[in-house]
């Protein structure tokens, strides 16, 4: 083998061990992918819910244009609540 | 190996592997429908809260130490590659307290952007019937709008479906989808069409035809729509999570534009024309002056390129989540948005470009051995039709 194909044939191996290596990251990339899919990563503690309220409320009467009514004081705001109703 | 005995192993290797992607498509199916449930006990855990069902997907939550409730409801929206599946929870006044992701299934870097940007937290303490699709507009990650958008559906549908369970609650009416046809899809038609044309026997300007659509593939394909065929496209639909053809038309017409090419002529104007990755490893070989990589290992880099293609196929499948397999560097070269992982290969992908031809698609892509399966099954039962008849 001359100087010539000895060359070529190492450039060969050295693109070839770069492809080899892309390779790889692809196989890192899936593992790291199938390790932290959604629903099996440990889910954040959840913060407590809201304070007891009674569940039948008058949201009737609210006026439901999509952001919150001028007055901040909601009609079902003002009812005194009882625990757990 | 003579070239007819090579191409009968082919043939039986294409219908085992079909035969154990059909297994994994069933089994994923199963475990999909199982995994609804989990998800939820997952985020509010049975040791601290109690769920109570109200009605379909939707629970009173109670802190099991202490006397506070919430309502939790759920709602599924079609994202980038399929379903999001949000569990909204809604304080006494229906306000929203949280949103969390229960499953998704898009390509997980743009998922992880979503979460590291906070994205839910903007619908912290709406009220239930506000326009959660504006939040996308306004607050939507960049370069993950669909997901934004598809959490910003799905966290409406819970709204929906809890003020239809709790009756005293006006109910929201659901908005009606617009059908989009615009630049995008008359781009991939065009793009289609010149690629044709290139194979018209008798044309003159082939090569000029060809750097035309390879610049226009690159250009707006990937710099500006962002919209090159990914292994999540197929994935998703092989899943069954087709695109929602409202808004997704361009997903219908670049698979199935090319399938029925293929099908029908045998020809790939896309991966050797169109696709603006391809392009862009071409005009970067065009600078370094790249060769193609002749080895005696050819054959081991093609069954290596179609294993992992398949490998990634299956994942999808019997996980049902068409992103979680992608490993298309698309992300990394025109949105700027992937792992570290995927921007090193972009990296190594750019400097062999230079010295190889086209190494993605040489010797990666696992979008070329798709096509060149439906090319098998092309050549074996359709092509002997149309020759006979």
């Amino acid at each position: 083998m001359d100087h010539k194909d000895k060359s070529i044939s190492v450039k060969k191996i050295i693109l070839q061990a770069v492809l080899a290596i892309s390779l790889a990251l692809i196989v890192v990339e899936l593992t790291d992918n199938l390790a932290n899919q959604p629903g099996q990563e440990t889910s954040k503690q959840s913060p407590e819910p809201s304070k007891p309220q009674i569940q039948e409320h008058q949201i009737k009467d609210r006026d439901t244009c999509g952001e919150k009514s001028a007055s901040d004081t909601l009609p079902w705001e003002e009812t005194e609540f009882t625990e757990g109703g | 190996m003579k070239p007819h005995k090579r191409k009968q192993i082919e043939w039986y290797m294409a219908l085992l592997a079909l035969l154990i992607l059909v297994i994994a498509w069933w089994a994923g199916r199963k475990n999909w429908e199982d995994k609804q449930m989990d998800s939820l006990t997952k985020v509010y855990p049975d040791s601290l809260y109690d769920l109570t069902p109200l009605g379909e997907s939707c629970w009173l939550l109670e802190g099991k130490e202490t006397e506070n409730r919430a309502y939790i409801s759920t709602g599924k929206a079609k994202g980038y590659a399929g379903p999001i599946q949000v569990a909204t929870r809604f304080n006494h006044l229906l306000r929203i307290e949280d949103v969390n992701i229960l499953s998704a299934s898009e390509t997980p870097s743009y998922l992880r952007r979503v979460k590291n940007k906070d994205f839910t937290g903007s619908f912290r303490d709406r009220p239930y019937d506000y326009n959660m699709t504006q939040i996308a507009e306004t607050n939507a990650v960049s370069g993950a709008t669909k997901t934004c958008t598809a959490i910003a559906r799905a966290t409406r549908k819970s709204s929906i479906r809890i003020t239809r369970q709790l009756d005293h609650v006006e109910t929201i009416t659901p908005e009606e989808p617009t059908v989009r046809f615009g630049a995008k899809e008359t781009t991939i038609i065009l793009l289609f069409l010149l690629g044709m044309i290139y194979y018209l026997p008798h044309f003159k300007y082939k090569k000029l035809l060809r750097w035309i659509t390879l610049s226009s593939g690159l250009l707006l394909l990937g710099f500006i729509y962002n919209s090159p065929i990914t292994l999540t496209h197929i994935n998703s639909i092989l899943a069954g999570f087709w695109p929602d053809w409202h808004t997704e038309i361009y997903a219908y017409l670049l698979i199935f534009g090319l399938l029925l090419i293929l099908l029908t002529s045998g020809k790939n104007p896309y991966c050797s024309h169109i696709c603006p990755f391809g392009a862009m490893q071409e005009m970067l070989g065009r600078l370094g002056k790249a060769k193609p990589l002749k080895t005696r290992a050819v054959y081991l880099w093609i069954w290596l390129q179609r294993s992992l293609a398949w490998m990634a196929i299956l994942i999808a499948l019997a996980t049902r989540n068409p992103g979680i397999s992608d490993y298309v560097v698309f992300g990394a070269a025109f949105q700027l948005t992937a792992s570290h992982v995927m921007f090193i290969l972009l990296g190594s992908m750019i400097i062999l470009s230079l010295v190889v031809h086209r190494p993605w698609c040489n010797f990666l892509c696992p979008v070329r051995p798709v096509t060149d399966y439906i090319k098998t099954f092309r050549n074996k039962l359709i092509k002997p039709w149309i020759h006979g008849s």
